[in-house]
């Protein structure tokens, strides 16, 4: 693993087709500091806002949170900085709570399909670590599952996603999510931004020996120095990176950019 | 208390003109049924005509259930004493049980008159409950805004009902002399410039009824 | 006594006067029903129910030290008193609540325990309810009227005042609050217990509110007055749930819910009554561990007890249900209100291989219990008295002191053969007198 500095931002335009008033928003687009990367700047700007304050959630995310409550046509949220990764390849497991990871979210809940797809996976060493045999279903996933966009969207449970066949980075994170909890190994869904992509990006992470390993199945390899993390929970809803309400009816047109960018060395 | 949200406020304007309502109507149904006893078959046609709602009634007999009794009727009675209970219903820790109790009883008592073979000598308690009720508002409210918006909305009511019914100048005067003092106690936003439209239609010599009720329409156009 | 029975006629007409109603829905149409009243109270008395004080004090203490721990230290889990998917499989566990302390760190508020009494006289702790328990404002407007009915009665017993609940539970919220006022949330004129919303703002002094006249701003909580002004909220006793409750924090699709309201919580900077995430200790599945929580965290023995429980998740238990499973009682832990209770004794032999075998796949699913054969309480019908089966949901409050209100919702099933006394299934209620000698 290379330590490396990645320059980011992570953009996102709403823009409406009439006037909205009372706009309420939430932002969860901040990388996350860790053993594996360390956060050397991050700017958040938000455009129009009546008030703005930030905080942790239950899960140690940092989130931006306010409201807009004058008349606006454009909403515009740009987050940007550095973040230095491939300090290590795994995360440390400081909160103690992997019992959150253990046991099915409403997103992962094991259904017949997923049941059945688990049965028939045999991992070569039984006996391996949680690491190994999580990355083991990944290869099968990456293998036996495809990408395909605009088939599922964020309400698409593992379950469906699987009866499917395809889907998103989102879809393939859920699955290994479940895969994993099946076999007893503690996992979680992580939310982030990859370099080269124009969205953002979400993987899965086991834990095994003590640590937190990201392994991203949409790739079919591990998470490592390209990757920035933004937030962690059981499944895809505890990671919105962004929820908004607004008073009045208005047709909405948004459009996201993420981007990173490996920064060369000074 | 005293703090009131502008919802709240909305509800106690509105429970004081659908009462009013209730109350003026009540008593003309009561006149108007007594001659189409054997008086007047057609007396109903002028009510609707000075009601100003649409005449769907077959007969007087059909005027006399549907507009007194029909929950689906949107203009009978009991369509507005429920207009009423709903905003009452939703204001009891403002007006207090007690109070409420009264719009309670006065929906009870018009529902036992529409079963009723006699149904005239039933409404009376009707409107002693709606007469209860202005005395409990009197004697239980305490915080001066909300009694001012729910005694706001009776008297806009009250007048805009007369305005209707043409009545007499000086009754219309009154009336509005009433009104005035308890737009201003309410605490609400008015339209002040209409209102004093209003007072400059209304002490013409001839009433132009029509134009006062637009004016009066546009009380709360702030 | 007599009197209040004579009188029952008329203490319904007042309580009807009063619109002493609950709403309930029939094919989607909003209805409301006046709650039906029967004069004849339960009657407790004073030795039997300090011993009840006792241990619904314990059992509350209790349950807000697990509220306490669970969203933050987990020892009870660590410590192996509780298999952590009892925790983390619950729907009422709420992971937003990690590590947020509520003010005065009180999370139960206003609990109501339901109780049986068995036939031999035995308190049988049904239910714990520590999210929006609702039912005190029926005996206490009911109080009022009999008092009325029958001065007399009320002479030559020594009852228990019992109408110092409004009381009560404001000095709940005077203690938690952070500055500001109280409200009171309804989500509206359409829920079931919308009288008992107004009528405890009424009673209380709190400002009635709804979601849409309540908003944040920099971390504070506010309703507007209707000349404009801005008013902080210090308390806010909602009776929204958790799901409802922030559409930026839980349900996005929420309509009746204030945006940040959570994140003010969080900050400290308003208390929620009850706090969000106490679901996690009404399930039906922790109570079976509620007598553990006393043991573990007061290191005393539970006063109270429960109904003899069964957790299929324990393979000995799971061999005894399957069993026994024409004499007990299965309770779906997901569900509420009556609903998802199955009694053994009623299913056909098919429906009981079915049981079994869901039991099987899904043993955290279920609880299962002995039938309490409860004691039966008289109610007047047509003009006689006739037994019907009864529970009791006392209520206990905490805020400075943990008081167990000297009262309670006597529940009785207005169906000779059900042993399901929700009002939401059509029941009516008592007053419940507590005898002060």
């Amino acid at each position: 693993m290379c330590k490396t500095i990645l320059s980011f931002s992570y953009e996102m335009r709403s823009e409406f087709d009439r006037d909205i008033t009372r706009h309420d928003f939430r932002l969860m687009c901040i990388p996350r500091g860790s053993l594996r990367q360390r956060v050397l700047r991050a700017v958040c700007e938000v455009s129009p806002y009546t008030w703005l304050s930030e905080d942790c959630d239950g899960f140690g995310n940092p989130y931006v949170y306010g409201a807009a409550g004058d008349h606006h046509r454009l909403f515009h949220v740009r987050v940007s900085g550095q973040v230095q990764t491939g300090l290590a390849d795994f995360e440390e497991y400081a909160s103690e709570n992997d019992g959150l990871f253990r046991f099915p979210s409403p997103m992962t809940v094991p259904g017949p399909k997923i049941t059945h797809y688990f049965g028939r996976l045999r991992p070569p060493d039984e006996a391996g670590t949680p690491l190994a045999r999580a990355r083991f279903y990944m290869e099968q996933l990456h293998r036996d599952f495809s990408y395909r966009s605009g088939v599922t969207d964020t309400a698409t449970t593992a379950e469906q996603a699987l009866a499917q066949g395809c889907g998103v980075c989102q879809d393939f994170a859920h699955l290994l999510t479940a895969l994993c909890r099946l076999d007893g190994i503690p996992a979680r869904y992580a939310a982030g931004m990859l370099t080269g992509e124009g969205q953002t990006h979400a993987w899965t992470e086991v834990l095994s020996g003590g640590r937190w390993y990201g392994l991203d199945p949409t790739h079919g390899r591990a998470v490592d120095c390209n990757y920035i993390k933004l937030s962690h929970g059981r499944d895809c809803r505890d990671c919105l990176v962004n929820r908004g309400l607004y008073c009045n009816p208005a047709r909405e047109t948004q459009r996201i950019r993420a981007s990173v960018a490996v920064l060369p060395p000074a | 208390m005293g703090i009131i949200t502008v919802e709240k406020a909305d509800h106690l304007f509105w429970l004081g003109r659908y009462s009013e309502r209730v109350y003026t109507t009540l008593k003309l149904y009561c006149d108007g049924y007594d001659s189409m006893i054997d008086l007047d078959d057609q007396y109903h046609k002028k009510l609707c005509e000075l009601l100003d709602i649409p005449d769907i009634y077959e007969s007087k007999d059909d005027f006399i259930s549907r507009y007194g009794y029909d929950k689906t009727d949107p203009n009978s009675i009991i369509s507005n004493l429920l207009r009423a209970y709903d905003n009452a219903i939703v204001m009891r820790d403002e007006i207090g049980t007690e109070t409420l109790a009264y719009i309670q009883m006065a929906l009870y008592g018009l529902e036992a008159a529409a079963c009723s073979e006699a149904p005239m000598i039933r409404i009376q308690k009707v409107v002693d409950n709606l007469l209860a009720f202005w005395g409990c508002v009197d004697d239980q409210i305490d915080g001066r805004c909300i009694r001012g918006v729910m005694k706001f909305g009776k008297r806009v009511e009250r007048l805009d009902l007369y305005l209707r019914f043409q009545r007499s100048p000086s009754e219309i005067r009154r009336n509005y002399s009433r009104l005035v003092p308890r737009a201003v106690e309410s605490g609400m936003p008015y339209n002040k410039e209409a209102l004093e439209q209003l007072k400059q239609t209304i002490q013409a010599p001839v009433i132009d009824y029509d134009a006062a009720l637009t004016q009066l329409g546009r009380i709360l156009d702030v | 006594m007599h009197d209040i029975c004579r009188e029952a006629d008329a203490i319904n007409e007042q309580l009807a006067r009063y619109g002493v109603k609950f709403g309930i829905y029939k094919n989607n149409v909003f209805k409301e029903q006046l709650f039906p009243f029967d004069a004849i109270p339960r009657i407790i008395e004073a030795d039997e129910f300090a011993y009840l004080e006792r241990g619904l004090r314990q059992r509350v203490t209790a349950l807000n030290c697990f509220l306490a721990d669970i969203y933050s230290d987990k020892k009870i889990v660590k410590d192996g008193v509780i298999p952590p998917e009892f925790i983390y499989s619950s729907s009422g566990y709420l992971p937003q609540c990690e590590g947020v302390k509520p003010p005065k760190n009180i999370a139960s508020h206003i609990s109501g325990i339901d109780l049986v009494q068995s036939q031999d006289g035995t308190w049988y702790v049904l239910e714990d309810n520590l999210r929006v328990p609702s039912g005190a404002s029926y005996p206490l407007i009911a109080r009022d009227l009999c008092r009325r009915a029958s001065p007399r009665t009320f002479r030559e017993r020594r009852i228990e005042d019992n109408r110092n609940y409004a009381g009560l539970l404001k000095q709940v919220m005077d203690y938690v609050n952070t500055g500001g006022d109280n409200v009171i949330m309804t989500p509206g004129r359409y829920n079931a217990a919308f009288f008992e919303h107004s009528y405890l703002a009424e009673k209380t002094g709190a400002a009635l509110v709804t979601g849409s006249n309540l908003f944040v701003e920099n971390d504070v909580l506010y309703y507007l007055d209707y000349s404009g002004e801005k008013r902080r909220i210090g308390a806010i006793y909602r009776r929204v749930s958790d799901e409802y409750l922030d559409p930026m924090n839980f349900l996005p699709e929420s309509l009746i819910g204030v945006p940040h309201m959570f994140d003010v919580f969080r900050k400290g900077n308003v208390a929620i009554l009850n706090a969000p995430g106490n679901g996690v200790a009404d399930d039906k599945g922790i109570y079976y561990f509620v007598p553990k929580m006393v043991k573990y965290y007061l290191d005393e023995d539970c006063i109270t007890r429960n109904a003899p429980t069964y957790l299929p998740y324990y393979e000995q238990d799971r061999r005894y249900v399957l069993d026994h499973l024409g004499e007990i009682v299965i309770k779906d832990v997901a569900e509420a209100g009556g609903y998802g209770v199955v009694f053994g004794s009623k299913l056909t032999r098919q429906e009981k291989e079915d049981m079994a075998a869901l039991i099987q796949s899904e043993p955290r699913r279920f609880i299962a219990q002995d039938v309490i054969d409860f004691i039966d309480i008289d109610i007047m019908e047509n003009g006689e008295r006739t037994p019907r089966k009864a529970d009791l949901r006392a209520f206990v409050l905490s805020g400075e002191d943990v008081v167990v209100w000297k009262s309670g919702l006597t529940r009785f099933s207005r169906d000779p053969d059900s042993f399901i006394v929700n009002s939401s299934q059509g029941g009516g209620f008592k007053d419940t007198w507590v005898l002060s000698r």
